[in-house]
């Protein structure tokens, strides 16, 4: 394949499946609740994802080393049992909110209540990954969440003031509601840098086997891919701002009232188009998280690892993903809010980021894995910062919002 | 310069969250209470009047109405035990609450009988209610 067509293939790819429940419904409450104050979170976070995903597939490019592979050679497995634990945890968590963004798309569209569809489409995306091959997961869910793309068609027809939506890439104080806003503000940090996309782009890179000549594809996917899919969660948060706040409907509390978001620009469409979204988008987040989570285990503990393989051939890697998807499903079967799940699952990834980012950075400055094509000063000031600044306010409102609540 | 940006975020984050949280937290939990009413109530009008322009399907507007006034009956009831540990006199707050909830459970009826005429008047009798609400909780 020429590698326009790849930079094409890889920025389709990464803009459809830029959007899952996180970066929907944080960027929803945002837009609801303070208008486009919170813009700047967005972007930032989309910069940092940036600069990760370049950083994870130049490393796999050039090391041939997945990140997880080389966290565990290089700092022993004592060491990664930590990121282990804490990140398949937060995984758990993630995977749950986007099968029940699943179910919550298939009820909006049935009536049928949520716990009613958690079976099915667990079982749908085991056998997604049990049945399918890399690329079905990583291209074909993606293509189809292009339909996100309805989120920015409606916000250029709401026509906002621009002005205002560009001042909002500035951060500001808070007049109202200090607490929820830096409490949104680390949700939407922890949904943009979600730490399993990296991962999954890292072991993506291996699986299609690139090499140095990949270099320059992987950096135009990352920079435009990611840009124009945060672009996405801006168009969410401008309908939001739009739709949601001069109505009085400040507070975000399920996905009934989020539903509603598209019906006054494209009318009864509007409604399928919201529930085809939140399909579709959640429904290729679980298919990567369910492949994320059984690439760390698999690589973490020297398996035979592969989505392409027959599931007799990598036994571990496929029965790590077929327990983690069923033990998500129960969560929502359980009767767990997949909304709250969402937004407290986004907050404590931003807790969590530093556990799993910081041995990356590491990876990403030794050379005896990257020679000359460790990371310059820009990207390393740049990810520190953010994940600096998303881990301190996490500290501070994630404790305060549990308290509140 | 990148760094005196970032320590400055995060000292007015740090004061901000804990002013936000040193006042009276009766009050602030009432008015949150109030909010999240107001909120949802609203949510029931708009889901009201989208169905009533054909923009939303009547299985969807049926569920999500009547969950709604579960989730305003919820709320009424906690805002009531709020009340009851406040010095204030409360009455109008749960006065305008309790008009809000008819309007909502109003709603619910007329869509459940595909009645648009009873639709608007409730519609009507929920916006001065919220209006109320809003002003009150000073949305």
């Amino acid at each position: 394949m020429s590698k326009i067509l790849q930079i094409a293939l890889g920025i389709v790819t990464s803009v459809g499946g830029f959007l899952e429940a996180g970066s929907l419904a944080t960027a929803v409450q945002a837009g609801a609740g303070f208008r486009y104050q919170l813009i700047w979170a967005i972007v930032l976070g989309t910069i940092c994802l940036i600069f990760l995903v370049e950083m994870a597939g130049r490393f796999a490019a050039i090391s041939k080393h997945t990140i997880i592979d080389g966290v565990r050679e290089r700092f022993g497995f004592s060491f990664f049992v930590v990121p282990l634990v804490a990140i398949s945890m937060l995984n758990l968590l993630v995977l749950a909110a986007e099968l029940g963004g699943v179910c919550i798309a298939l009820q909006l569209l049935t009536g049928w209540p949520i716990q009613l569809w958690a079976l099915p489409v667990t079982l749908l995306a085991w056998l997604m990954l049990w049945k399918g091959t890399f690329k079905i997961v990583e291209n074909g869910v993606a293509i189809l969440g292009l339909v996100t793309l309805c989120f920015v068609v409606a916000a250029i027809i709401l026509s906002p003031p621009w002005g205002e939506v560009l001042k909002g890439t500035v951060p500001t104080l808070p007049d109202h509601d200090a607490l929820k806003y830096w409490y949104l503000a680390v949700a939407i940090l922890g949904a943009s840098i979600s730490p399993y996309l990296f991962f999954f782009y890292s072991s993506g890179a291996i699986e299609d086997k690139w090499n140095e000549s990949y270099l320059a594809v992987n950096r135009f996917v990352a920079v435009f891919g990611m840009s124009f899919g945060g672009g996405i969660a801006v168009g969410a948060l401008i309908v939001a701002a739009i739709v949601f706040l001069p109505r009085g409907i400040t507070e975000i509390q399920t996905y009934d009232q989020i539903a509603l978001m598209l019906t006054p620009v494209f009318g009864k469409a509007g409604f399928y188009l919201f529930a085809a979204s939140l399909g579709i988008a959640c429904f290729g987040a679980a298919l990567e998280l369910g492949l994320s989570q059984a690439y760390m285990i698999a690589q973490g503990f020297g398996w035979q690892w592969g989505e392409d393989l027959p599931p007799r051939a990598d036994p571990g890697f496929s029965l790590s993903y077929s327990l983690f998807i069923v033990a998500a499903g129960l969560l929502i079967l359980l009767g767990l809010d997949p909304l709250a799940l969402t937004i407290f699952a986004m907050a404590l990834t931003a807790l969590i980021l530093p556990v799993a980012v910081v041995p990356f950075m590491l990876l990403m400055n030794d050379r005896s894995y990257l020679g000359d094509h460790i990371n310059g000063w820009a990207g390393n000031i740049a990810v520190a910062l953010i994940i600096g600044l998303s881990f301190l306010l996490a500290v501070v409102s994630v404790p305060l919002q549990i308290m509140g609540q | 310069m990148k760094a005196g940006l970032t320590s400055k975020i995060l000292l007015l984050a740090f004061a901000s969250t804990i002013s936000a949280c040193s006042g009276n937290t009766t009050d602030r939990k009432l008015l949150d209470e109030v909010k999240f009413f107001t909120s949802t109530a609203l949510s029931v009008k708009m889901t009201a009047t989208q169905w009533q322009a054909d923009t939303l399907p009547d299985q969807f507007a049926r569920r999500a109405i009547t969950a709604a006034n579960i989730e305003l009956a919820g709320s009424a009831g906690r805002a009531a035990s709020r009340v009851m540990e406040l010095e204030v006199d409360p009455r109008d707050l749960l006065s305008d609450m309790t008009a809000a909830m008819t309007g909502a459970a109003a709603i619910s009826q007329a869509v459940e009988k595909k009645n648009r005429a009873e639709l608007k008047s409730a519609i009507d009798a929920l916006d001065r209610a919220t209006a109320k609400l809003r002003a009150a909780g000073d949305l």
